[in-house]
């Protein structure tokens, strides 16, 4: 417990007032769940428009996404582990949605990673002026995004996983929405 | 002077009868059937109870002498035996006793269909339930098909109606997790919404059957229960039901549980591939 205390602090420290128990006890708990009005926001979609919804329904849905997410990736780290690779890629993600019993998710998971790559792989191409490199991502066999781009296929693999790394428009926008 | 004479001899007994003679010079039954034999001495009370009273009595006997005589004259005892033995066989016949029996099966078998009848109950109820059911089924199919042609419309990966930074946090929770690229992120939103979508609906359909319009906790805690896919969370709902106060126990359990066949990978692997920015 105090290991893993550790390591989720260390993970992303707070940002609130440093020293103040509650708030990081606060901030801690609100980080491990989705935002409830997000999750509000999706659950009333799906139910007639008279329906309501109560508070602790809520905050229960919220245990069971975060409960759902830790489940999925765990799923796909282990089937990583069986094949000695130690990153995880949207593949193992989508299996991992079949072998829990999610085979609904499996398809439209499929698809949208497939149109993603495609998207990334042009948007990749264009910046960089050269040739299109394969639509695929490959996995990085090192973790560092340093390397400068080069003719072979493994290093056209990790350009697009850096070039992927290297986009903090997207990160900051969606840091910036809980806080 | 011979009318008036033969006319005479007519007239004498008439005029002795009426008056004084009967009474006095005939007895009771010599009076009573001369009364019958003359209707017009009716005009004297006594006469006339008796005269109705020996007329009575003679319709009586008449009436009364015809079976005294006849029977013996018309029956002989022959046939009265052959008809009395016609009765005893025509009442105790077996074909009546059939029919009889045949009555009573009939009478069992209608006895029997209100029993059929007490079904009725639980067979509209398990109708109901299995016309709910399909109704239930098929909205979560639209709902599939709604949410595959949303997903095929999207062109811009970082709208999302969940937030990204949450679902990194949270995958960063568990140490044993690998490094994680930045596809897999993309894709965890849409699942997460189609596992809130199907969880909601599954609770809802256990609030319809209680007759509420507001769905509750208890409501996504039986679709937990009765749903297979969604077994892996059972044990945390549950304890955290158990547990109202302690927010923190089932994320607890679930480290320890998975810390156990842990084979700790690099602490900072996931932190490398974070692209997150330093503030």
């Amino acid at each position: 417990m105090a290991d893993h205390h550790h390591h989720h602090h260390h993970g992303h420290p707070p940002d609130g007032p440093g020293g103040a128990g509650d708030q990081l006890e606060v901030i801690k708990e609100q980080d491990r769940l989705l935002p409830i009005a997000n999750v509000g926001r999706i659950m009333k979609q799906i139910l007639p428009p008279n329906a309501k919804i109560s508070k602790e329904a809520k905050e229960t849905m919220q245990e069971c996404v975060s409960e759902f997410i830790s489940f999925v990736t765990g799923e796909a780290s282990d089937k990583c582990h069986k094949e000695k690779r130690k990153t995880v890629n949207g593949d193992d993600v989508c299996c991992a949605f079949g072998a829990l019993g999610f085979d609904d998710y499996v398809d439209p998971m499929r698809r949208y990673l497939h149109k993603y790559r495609e998207l990334e792989g042009d948007r990749a191409a264009s910046s960089r002026g050269g040739g299109g490199g394969p639509a695929g991502a490959a996995d990085p066999a090192s973790a560092s995004a340093a390397a400068g781009p080069s003719p072979s296929a493994a290093s056209a693999g990790h350009f697009m996983f850096g070039a992927a790394m290297d986009r903090p428009d997207n990160n900051s926008s969606a840091g910036a929405r809980p806080f | 002077m011979d009318p008036s004479q033969s006319g005479t001899p007519s007239l004498f007994p008439v005029m002795d009868i009426p008056v004084a003679y009967p009474p006095a010079a005939y007895p009771p039954c010599e009076v009573a059937v001369a009364a019958a034999a003359y209707p017009r001495l009716l005009y004297a009370p006594p006469d006339a109870a008796a005269a109705q009273q020996a007329a009575a009595a003679q319709q009586q006997q008449q009436l009364l002498g015809a079976p005294v005589v006849c029977p013996p004259a018309a029956y002989p005892p022959g046939e009265v035996a052959v008809a009395a033995a016609a009765y005893p066989p025509q009442l105790y016949a077996p074909p009546d006793a059939a029919a009889a029996q045949q009555a009573t099966a009939a009478q069992q078998q209608l006895l029997g269909a209100p029993v059929r009848v007490a079904y009725a109950p639980p067979d509209a109820a398990a109708v109901q339930q299995a016309a709910a059911a399909q109704k239930h089924k098929h909205q979560l199919q639209m709902l599939w098909l709604e949410l595959r042609r949303e997903i095929e419309a999207t062109t811009d990966f970082k709208k999302h109606n969940i937030p990204l930074s949450r679902i990194k946090k949270i995958m960063r929770a568990d140490p044993d997790v690998c490094a994680i690229t930045a596809e897999v992120l993309v894709v965890f939103p849409w699942a997460c919404e189609m596992f809130i979508l199907e969880l909601t609906r599954h609770g809802w359909a256990h609030a319809e059957a209680n007759k509420r319009r507001m769905l509750q906790k208890s409501d996504i805690v039986a679709a937990i229960a009765r749903t297979d896919v969604f077994d892996f969370f059972r044990d945390t709902v549950l304890h955290d039901d158990a547990k109202e106060g302690a927010d923190a126990a089932p994320a607890a359990a679930a480290a320890a549980e998975k810390a156990h066949p842990a084979a700790g990978a690099p602490a900072t692997d996931p932190l490398a591939n974070y692209p997150m920015p330093q503030q």
